[in-house]
């Protein structure tokens, strides 16, 4: 391969290395974490201080209680919860991408039980209160009060999320259904305010519980409508993004060349991913997650997708021309992360884009950077013919490993005898121990691997890897 | 987080919810339908107003006690019925007894058309945990002269909607006028406690 064809970008000169920047990171994480705690401990307190535990003498004000208390949490929850999938980009610059979903996947089923119990309570005070039976009193809700009837779709709308994720957890569901359900969660939180300022006697007439809740909401739906909307679709516009080349790179992988004007003013770095929307009339409304598949070289950007869904394969179709807007860049999977001069990638099937691109932007001498890269069958590996090139060019080791695992729990190719994984790794990449390592390939073979290095006993802060978590 | 900031966030959290738990059982509002200070403080105007108000702590000892002093109004209390008080309440009206007031001639040389005060049923709005009570005064033609709002608790989009209401009665000389949108719980409250203040006289 002509490494001229490559277009390759120069690689970075200077990199910080070290442990300070990670410190760095670490106490912003943890101030962010003490301000999204201190705010659900303001809400609780505020309930306590108006006295909301006092003069609980009968089942309908203990009920009164629990329904105001899991309503404050609720909804302070909810907004962290938007926040922590609003992908914006000072979020994300701390956690990555995944650590923030994951965080948000975790807290999802736990604040819809919350408001569950917000919703029964507070039904079967009426209830109790109004002598009706349940089935009567949600009809006298619903039809009682506008911003009830809205709160009650809102509650719907919420169970609706939350089962879409566990299903599409469970691959019983498409990523475009579920991301077009999903959309209802920003619906479910509207629909629900009127209701909480409405009728919460937690902040009507108390200016600052008032104060407080509307800086949050605004807070929330700016950071929202400004990073997830107003942002890319100004960047698309000022860049003009298009596809300009559709190329395959093997059976089941291929490249999408996005370019525009002034592509050399984007910020984005090797390793990091887009959320590409496809602005055709029957693509424009679900964006996907790509990774970069090399460093942006002032002339385009490149993307290697599998073509695995439904909407992949459309993409091999695209037109040279077809209009696009890109959200991003995102993730943490960068050279920003690396402490040491040393560093070993690690690939394997469709994780090889941004390994391909850190390959070659990193900054290095010959022999810092080993690359392995693990595949069923090199003849139809992606970009292995690149990745090639690009280590001959700047001195990598490059390493394949080729061939069906060596058994089920094996990240590694059969061969080599009965020797574990953690102790290959060592014959693969013999410095590892002295380097940082990026790991990105598919989740289960990820964690078998990030668990041989742990066995290795390699610290965590030297472990980079980004899981594809939607 | 990290470890020792794991911790010592927890530890504040605690102490600051236990604070907030310690100041916030001293005074009985929230959820039990709040009485004195706050009723008076939501009133809009400053009429004379019947002292009836039940309270908790009430005792019938000081009123008792203040028929010996001579004041420029006379008040005659009838003792008030216990208040079932709070939200335990299932009914509509209240159990509490009313108050009433003769504004007569005082001491003053002038003569005033005399104008009488009653002071009708606490009425409880369930769902919001509402409560109204309301004392009336007409003059000597039976004309509403003022409305008064010896409780007036709403929350929600009924919040402060005391003077629109009054207004709106006074304009009606009773019950009959239109529901407040956006707060008909506590317009039909307000209607029920106007009414038997009314059925006093």
């Amino acid at each position: 391969m002509n490494i001229q064809e490559l277009r390759l970008a120069r690689p970075n000169t200077m990199v910080r290395l070290g442990i300070a920047k990670i410190q760095r990171i670490k106490r912003a994480q943890d101030l962010v974490e003490i301000i999204a705690f201190a705010t659900v401990v303001f809400v609780t307190a505020s309930f306590l201080l108006d006295g909301g535990l006092t003069g609980l003498t009968d089942v309908p004000s203990i009920l009164g209680a629990l329904s105001r208390l899991t309503a404050l949490v609720a909804t302070d929850l909810l907004l962290i919860q938007t926040m922590l999938i609003a992908r914006v980009p000072w979020l994300d610059r701390l956690y990555g991408h995944d650590r923030a979903t994951i965080a948000h996947k975790k807290l999802g089923k736990p604040v819809l039980y919350i408001v569950i119990v917000h919703f029964l309570a507070s039904l079967t005070q009426y209830a109790i209160q109004e002598g009706k039976n349940i089935a009567a009193e949600v009809v006298s809700m619903a039809t009682s009060s506008r911003d009830l009837l809205l709160s009650l779709i809102s509650l719907a709308a919420m169970i609706g999320v939350v089962i879409t994720s566990i299903k599409i957890a469970r691959a019983k569901l498409s990523y475009e259904a579920w991301y077009l359900v999903h959309l209802l969660g920003y619906v479910s939180i509207i629909l629900a305010v009127p209701h909480e300022f409405s009728t919460g006697q937690d902040i009507m007439g108390k200016p600052l519980q008032t104060a407080f809740w509307i800086a949050l909401y605004a807070f929330v739906a700016g950071n929202v409508l400004w990073f997830r909307f107003m942002t890319p679709v100004l960047t698309s516009m000022k860049h003009r993004f298009a596809v300009t080349r559709v190329a395959p790179e093997s059976s089941d992988t291929s490249s999408i060349y996005i370019g525009g004007v002034n592509m050399h003013k984007l910020n984005a770095q090797a390793g990091q991913f887009y959320l590409v929307r496809i602005m055709t009339p029957t693509q424009w409304w679900r964006p996907h997650p790509f990774s970069l598949s090399a460093a942006p070289n002032g002339e385009y950007l490149r993307f290697t997708i599998g073509n695995r869904g439904d909407d992949t394969a459309k993409m091999l179709q695209l037109k040279p021309g077809t209009r696009v807007i890109l959200e991003g860049p995102y993730g943490i999977f960068t050279e920003d992360r690396r402490t040491k001069e040393k560093v070993t990638l690690i690939a394997a099937g469709i994780g090889v884009p941004p390994i391909r691109a850190l390959a070659e932007s990193m900054a290095a001498k010959p022999g810092d950077i080993t690359v392995v890269y693990r595949t069923r069958k090199n003849e139809d590996a992606a970009l292995l013919r690149e990745l090639a090139a690009i280590a001959d060019h700047r001195g990598h080791t490059l390493r394949v490993l080729e061939g069906p695992r060596a058994h089920a729990a094996s990240w590694l190719p059969a061969g080599h005898g009965n020797i574990p994984d953690y102790q290959r790794v060592k014959l693969v990449a013999p410095q590892i121990h002295e380097s940082d390592i990026f790991i990105c390939g598919p989740v289960a073979w990820t964690h078998s691997v990030e668990r041989s290095l742990k066995q290795l006993g390699i610290k965590p802060e030297q472990i980079h890897a980004e899981e594809f978590a939607w | 987080m990290r470890t020792p900031t794991k911790i010592a966030s927890t530890l504040i959290a605690a102490g600051a919810l236990a604070i907030s738990y310690k100041l916030g059982a001293a005074p009985a509002t929230g959820l039990v339908a709040a009485s004195g200070d706050t009723e008076n403080s939501l009133n809009g105007t400053s009429e004379p107003q019947a002292s009836a108000t039940p309270s908790a702590s009430a005792s019938p000892t000081p009123s008792a006690s203040s028929s010996t002093k001579k004041t420029p109004t006379p008040k005659k209390t009838t003792p008030a019925k216990a208040s079932g008080g709070g939200n335990t309440n299932t009914g509509n009206t209240g159990n509490t007894g009313g108050g009433n007031t003769n504004t007569g001639n005082t001491g003053g040389g002038t003569t005033q058309p005399t104008t009488t005060t009653k002071t009708g049923d606490v009425v409880y709005e369930n769902r919001w945990h509402g409560q109204v009570q309301l004392s009336v005064t007409k003059d000597s033609t039976g004309k509403i002269t003022s409305i008064n709002a010896v409780s007036f608790i709403a929350s929600g989009p009924a919040w402060g909607t005391q003077d629109t209401l009054i207004q709106a009665a006074l304009a009606a000389q009773g019950s009959n006028f239109g529901n407040l949108s956006r707060a008909t719980f506590t317009t039909n409250a307000f209607k029920q406690a106007l009414d038997s203040a009314l059925a006093k006289f």
